[in-house]
């Protein structure tokens, strides 16, 4: 009996012993990142990453983390943990040969004991990219204004897109009519083209963009894929979404009007912003 | 993205500068928006007509004449436009700060008309059409960075045995309106501003699925946008898709469903844009 009640004694000491020494109160410290400090040439696409020397979890100020440009800007990205790594996957590519900052900012992270990250944490780099030399333009004279005869305001379109549509008769102008220059080639690149979108009230309605079938209280992507791969097929450089905010006539004129995300966008009198 | 604010909400703007709906879409828009892609910000849309449907030309005509910008309701319609959008894109360029460069600027007048070009050039320096000056239309001096016309051309209609000659007529007469615009630019004072087109394509009002079908229709648009090309830097065509029919053909695609083979405008702007 004596036998067991010290070995009850010595286990009790050595666990004691344990907890007391073993007892983690450091806080947290970075091991490494992805990119280094000062990095250049980063990926613009690829996640983020800072490695800490232990295991952490979400701290306060976790929600603190943030990637910013150089005028401050927060650039969106989704941010999480896996063991002892702070990983930031961002949300679109970011702008090449910039500038970025990813702040970690104290009280982020920490450890499964509770200990918080004590200092912030701020990485600088600069992402990759290619410098387009500037073409070398010969510079060219200013135009010789030339003066014409009496221009004529005219108010006839060359054509409209919609029917029905017409003009009211033009006055006389008093201001002396426009001198003409030499034909002057704007664009040294290949212009772009872009599209604007039909009503959806019109044609083949909403069934040429929208999925059947859409909850629209939830939905996060309605869109047709054959749609999509049309507009991408097409590189078109800018989307108007004239008719697609019904803008001609409109009544809306404050912003409670609009048609907002949530609304039946199969019915609704034009398509929400946020779709 | 290229927006076309509703022509009323200059309303809530005048009676709440700061909390209004262009505000809003700014914001939601700076939150929502792919960085990396920027917004075209234009104030309603073709407000120099007047025609059925079109209540926006009404709207800005009556404002400019009231607010003593012309007696008439055509020209002050111009640069109650002016007014208007340069107070839209300082809203946007605000809630932009440190991005503004995202901010495409478009001031848009109407093809055909140098009058309309000359009376918003005069407008964004401050004059009016009878040589008056009035340092409310324009208050920061903002300088946009686009100007908008449309390219539509064709003739009446896409079934005629001259079809080909008419559409090469209409694409140079398309041009010449285009240089006229340019030559405002110089005349009046804004040569800042760089030529783009809201809209165009085909503008047949007859036969107009008989052109989108015929094959030849390929050819001529690339003829069309190898014609304007020097003078435009981007053209916006109307529409995507839009179901072909003899009253207006306007989609590149009759549907989403069509194929390539038989979409023959379509095709033709995907070889444009593909270098092709």
């Amino acid at each position: 009996m004596k036998k067991f009640l010290a070995l009850v004694l010595v286990i009790s000491v050595i666990f004691l012993q344990f907890n007391v020494i073993g007892k983690n109160t450091d806080s947290p410290t970075v091991r490494s990142s992805n990119p280094k400090q000062n990095a250049i040439n980063v990926s613009t696409t690829k996640a983020l990453t800072v490695t800490f020397n232990e295991t952490v979890v979400k701290g306060p100020s976790f929600s603190k983390i943030k990637l910013i440009n150089s005028t401050g800007w927060t650039f969106p990205a989704a941010i999480s943990i896996s063991k002892n790594v702070l990983i930031v996957k961002l949300k679109y590519k970011l702008s090449q040969l910039k500038t970025y900052y990813l702040i970690v900012p104290a009280k982020a992270v920490k450890d499964l004991e509770g200990n918080v990250l004590g200092k912030s944490y701020a990485i600088k780099f600069k992402t990759v990219g290619k410098v387009t030399p500037k073409p070398t333009v010969k510079p060219t004279a200013t135009p010789k204004a030339t003066p014409t005869p009496t221009l004529k305001p005219t108010a006839t379109p060359m054509a409209t897109p919609t029917p029905n549509s017409n003009v009211t008769p033009t006055p006389t102008p008093s201001i002396t009519p426009a001198a003409t220059v030499s034909p002057t080639p704007a664009t040294p690149s290949r212009m772009a083209v872009g599209t604007n979108f039909w009503n959806k009230g019109w044609g083949y309605g909403w069934s040429d963009y929208f999925n059947s079938g859409v909850n629209w209280s939830t939905t996060t992507d309605p869109w047709k894929q054959s749609f999509i791969d049309d507009l991408i097929n097409a590189k078109y450089s800018v989307l108007r979404f004239m008719d697609w905010g019904e803008t001609n006539s409109s009544s809306v004129k404050t912003w409670n009007q609009r048609v907002l995300k949530t609304a039946n966008q199969y019915t609704s009198k034009g398509i929400a912003y946020e779709c | 993205m290229w927006i076309t604010v509703p022509h009323l909400t200059i309303e809530d703007y005048e009676a709440n500068p700061t909390n209004n709906y262009w505000t809003q879409l700014a914001t939601l828009i700076k939150e929502k928006l792919n960085p990396n892609l920027n917004v075209w910000v234009e104030y309603s849309n073709e407000t120099w007509n007047s025609g059925a449907g079109f209540s926006q030309g009404t709207y800005v005509g009556n404002r400019g004449v009231s607010m003593g910008f012309d007696k008439q309701a055509y020209t002050a319609g111009f640069t109650f436009h002016v007014y208007a959008a340069v107070r839209l894109f300082k809203v946007f360029q605000d809630a932009f700060v440190e991005q503004t460069q995202r901010i495409k600027t478009v001031i848009s007048g109407q093809t055909g008309s140098a009058w309309g070009t000359q009376i918003q050039c005069l407008a964004l320096n401050n004059k009016l059409n009878a040589g008056a000056t009035n340092n409310n239309i324009n208050p920061n001096n903002l300088k946009p960075e686009y100007y908008a016309i449309a390219t539509y051309v064709g003739g009446s209609n896409g079934s005629s045995a001259t079809v080909r000659a008419d559409w090469t007529a209409s694409v140079n007469a398309l041009i010449k309106n285009a240089q006229d615009v340019k030559n405002n630019f110089v005349k009046y004072n804004a040569n800042y501003l760089k030529l783009v087109a809201y809209e165009g394509g085909q503008g047949y009002s007859t036969n107009g699925d008989v052109f989108a079908r015929n094959p030849q229709s390929y050819d001529m648009y690339k003829e069309w946008l190898q014609a304007i090309n020097p003078y435009f830097q981007l053209t916006c065509h109307y529409t995507h898709t839009g179901k072909w029919a003899s009253g207006g053909d306007w989609g590149a695609k009759d549907s989403t469903s069509q194929s390539l083979a038989d979409a023959h405008k379509y095709r033709a702007i995907l070889d444009w844009n593909n270098g092709r």
